[in-house]
């Protein structure tokens, strides 16, 4: 059984526009001990998909289907009580902005050890002990001095390691991370990155990692859920999704990001943005972007399914939702992933979608608003 | 060979220092301080060119940007745009001199006037300069929303029913209504996804063919820099550790600050090996930057004393125990965690050889380290530290230890052609260095 598995989630939000859905049928699993990245860009739904997972969406958002299974047990049947108790002692979260996890009136160590003291029973001392060896644990110097800081001495790198000591600090078996590094600078993000690395397999937690970073996913996890306007496209190992790509929207984000040691003139562009969830494109929602699409796709929603076989695939197995897959498309998807390197030895993968309207100055937009809307957030 | 041009923007010793913190009585005790955000800094821009300025917060990068404009008005320096100096332009001179060069900001959403439709943003420009009105000042900007990708039907609308990357494009287009010569873009993708930041990227390097125009991109991200830079730029701490063409630059020989920052950079590629350098601690208040080469406090390659036998990763503990004893007074700074405590007797109560021992494992150190006389200036520090005598402690590490680039601020030696790093191991004394390729 593994660790975690969501079946066919669906979650909207009522807003003044109307029903968003913001993540639609997502199934996945994770095992004890992984790590698995979830990846897409603003709009995606990656964000909301962490927060059902705790029951935590906002006033706004209901979970409308689906099932949340955490070591078998139903999350979304539990009181808010047991929840709660899951919440603190074995699923952890880490957000982006380290500042909102702190409390600014309490010195980080005692934000810490009131943890400890609540979730695990310790004593005074015990607890203060506990916290010292995790704030080491995470890389903050001179832990015993600064246990009795604020929130606001702290750097911004170093809250993020004292928000890692507060999720780590009840030995959770999963931990939630949604864009930790993000707001950091590169040589920290490495370290904080490496930190978790490690700490994950030394307290064998499990970790979710939610982020627009290609980079950062390809460093630490293991298998990866690319999602696209709250669904999910492609779902494959890390090596996988990096050397193979199946979804054209995986192989549009891994051409755009320009790369160290590859000087190529102009970057790949995937034209226009992520449509606005309260209208979604009919048929597959990548098709007013795609390169490949055909009057097909404006009109049959992909599944998941077996790139190879085009049958449908399990909630853990490598899938890509896609026409091309089931035999729906009259042409093919048309893309070459090439391996260079940022230096001998190393591999990036380049593809090349066919430019729809060749050559001359593309301006890379769609200059349509109105299919547009406000895309990022 | 930009060397045979002349540069159309030109900086010198441009220095922005900012009052820090204290409130009035403090000013008036003399108390307050000084953040040092940009010290010094030259550079040039030559015609046509994109030079990239990288650096992680507190740099300075944003204050160089808007210091060269005089968005704020720097402390000391020059800034010459054709020959003619800005920062003694009278505020009328200033305000025409803006027509040529133009600023883009991060955050398209807050630079951009909510009231406004998108045809009077573009527009605004156009009017304060008196360039058009009327028909031909439509004209203008239909052209030029289509010039940036979006169409005159765009115009009438207001920028929150507009993604993050046509906001960018709407202020991208603002700063073309008056044919500017040189943008400063200041992290101009940093807040797009992915895929639309490539076509911005795209966008700007179309525009530079199309008009001629020059760039300074400002941005934290060094593949983005890559890509759209001709030369580069690497400040820290407010200076340049070191500048030169992209390639130059992006490949060795290195600032060791510039290698750690692009060793750092997660490689899109799970098979990709490379070797991380990790960088001891923070960067340093730019309130207090360190003396002599202000990297010295974290850099891998510091210089060794004359005639010390150590191995380098030793030299760098010893030189981080040197600055964490500088304000301890508590043995807990000095020490490694326990793994178990066994009751609540902190390190004060160790043994001599096991407050060493802690010591030891809290800088990574070994027992002995690999020169004798470091070794017996170590033990002697542990010695005092022993006795809880912490300045005896300092004053037998002090001597014993000290680098070169703590004393000597590196200037930019070239490297090569147009390529300049501010580090000592490229100067003269050190003719030897292995980094110099
Ligand atoms: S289904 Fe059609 S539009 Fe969607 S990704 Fe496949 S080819 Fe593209
Ligand atoms: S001068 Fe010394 S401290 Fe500075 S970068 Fe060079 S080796 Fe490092």
């Amino acid at each position: 059984m593994a660790l975690l598995e969501v079946d066919d989630l669906t979650v909207n939000y009522y807003t003044e526009e109307g029903v968003v859905t913001a993540v639609e049928d997502l199934s996945f699993r994770i095992d004890r001990g992984e790590k698995f990245g979830v990846v897409g860009e603003s709009g995606a739904g990656k964000s909301v998909t962490a927060l059902s997972l705790l029951r935590l969406v906002e006033r706004s958002g209901r979970i409308e289907s689906g099932e949340i299974r955490f070591k078998g047990e139903d999350l979304l049947s539990m009181s808010e009580s047991a929840v709660r108790d899951v919440r603190g002692n074995e699923i952890a979260m880490i957000f982006q902005d380290a500042q909102t996890a702190l409390n600014p009136v309490y010195t980080v160590g005692e934000q810490i050890a009131e943890t400890i003291r609540h979730h695990l029973d310790y004593g005074d001392a015990a607890a203060r002990e506990r916290t010292v060896r995790l704030l080491d644990d995470v890389g903050i110097p001179e832990p015993e001095a600064r246990y009795d800081d604020y929130p606001h001495e702290f750097s911004g790198g170093m809250q993020q390691r004292a928000v890692i000591a507060m999720a780590l600090s009840c030995d959770p078996d999963l931990l939630i991370a949604d864009e930790p590094t993000t707001a950091l600078d590169v040589t920290i993000e490495a370290k904080i990155l490496d930190r978790l690395d490690r700490l994950a397999a030394e307290y064998d937690t499990a970790i979710q990692l939610i982020t627009h970073d290609l980079g950062v996913i390809a460093e630490v996890c293991d298998r990866v859920l690319v999602m696209y306007a709250g669904r999910a496209v492609e779902r494959a190992s890390v090596e996988e999704l990096y050397y193979d790509p199946k979804h054209p929207y995986t192989v549009g984000l891994m051409s755009a990001i320009p790369r160290i040691g590859d000087r190529q003139d102009r970057l790949q562009t995937i034209p226009g943005t992520m449509p606005d969830l309260v209208e979604v494109p009919s048929g597959c929602s990548f098709h007013p972007r795609c390169p490949f699409a055909e009057e097909a796709c404006t009109r049959t929603r992909p599944q998941l399914v077996d790139p190879a076989t085009g049958e449908r695939a399990g909630p853990d197995e490598r899938s890509a939702a896609c026409l091309a897959y089931t035999g729906d498309l009259d042409g093919e998807l048309d893309y070459e992933v090439e391996v260079r390197g940022r230096d001998a030895g190393a591999a990036t993968a380049e593809s090349e979608p066919p430019e729809p309207d060749g050559g001359g100055v593309d301006r890379g937009a769609d200059p349509d608003a109105d299919s547009e809307g406000k895309a990022d957030e | 060979m930009s060397d045979t041009r002349e540069p159309i923007l030109e900086v010198e010793g441009l220095t922005k220092y900012y009052e820090s913190g204290g409130g009035v009585v403090d000013t008036l005790l003399g108390r307050s301080q000084e953040v040092k955000a940009v010290d010094g800094v030259d550079l040039e821009l030559y015609p046509g060119e994109t030079l990239g300025i990288v650096g992680e917060s507190g740099c300075g990068k944003t204050t160089l940007a808007q210091a060269l404009l005089r968005l704020i008005e720097p402390t000391a320096g020059t800034v010459r745009y054709r020959g003619e100096d800005l920062t003694a332009a009278s505020d009328d001179r200033l305000r025409s001199l803006r027509k040529d060069i133009q600023y883009i900001f991060q955050d398209p959403f807050s630079s951009l006037n909510p009231r406004l439709t998108v045809g009077d943003i573009v527009g605004e420009p156009l009017d304060i300069h008196g360039i058009a009105a009327g028909e031909a000042r439509t004209r203008r900007i239909d052209d030029l929303l289509e010039t940036v990708g979006l169409s005159q039907r765009h115009a009438h609308r207001y920028p929150h029913e507009f993604s993050g990357g046509q906001r960018q494009r709407i202020g991208i287009a603002r700063a073309l209504a008056v044919d500017p010569e040189v943008i400063v873009c200041d992290e101009p993708v940093s807040a797009l996804d992915v895929s639309v930041q490539a076509q911005i990227l795209n966008l700007l390097e179309d525009l530079q063919d199309e008009f001629g125009l020059s760039y300074i991109v400002i941005a934290h991200d060094l593949s983005v820099v890559e890509h759209i830079a001709d030369r580069v730029g690497v400040l820290y701490l407010g200076e340049f550790a070191e500048m030169g063409a992209t390639g130059d630059v992006f490949g060795p020989p290195h600032h060791p600050y510039a290698e750690a920052l692009l060793s750092a950079i997660p490689e899109p590629d799970p098979g990709w090996e490379g070797d991380r350098i990790f960088l001891s601690g923070e960067v340093p208040s730019p309130l207090d930057p360190p003396d002599g080469c202000r990297f010295h406090t974290r850099c891998p390659k510091v210089i060794q004393p004359e005639g010390s036998s150590l191995s380098q990763s030793e030299w760098r503990s010893l030189l981080d125990l040197k600055q964490r004893l500088r304000d301890a007074d508590a043995l807990e700074s000095v020490t490694a965690v326990a793994e178990s405590d066994g009751g609540a007797a902190g390190p004060a109560h160790l043994s001599r050889s096991a407050l060493g021992e802690r010591v030891r494992e809290e800088f990574d150190l070994p027992s002995p380290v690999s020169d004798d006389e470091a070794e017996s200036a170590l033990s002697e520090s542990i010695d005092r530290l022993h006795d809880g005598d912490f300045d005896a402690a300092r004053a037998a590490i002090d001597d014993a230890f000290e680098s070169p680039c703590e004393r000597t601020d590196p200037p930019l030696y070239a490297v090569g052609d147009g390529h300049r790093i501010a580090c000592l191991l490229y100067g003269e004394d050190y003719p030897d260095a292995p980094e110099r390729a």
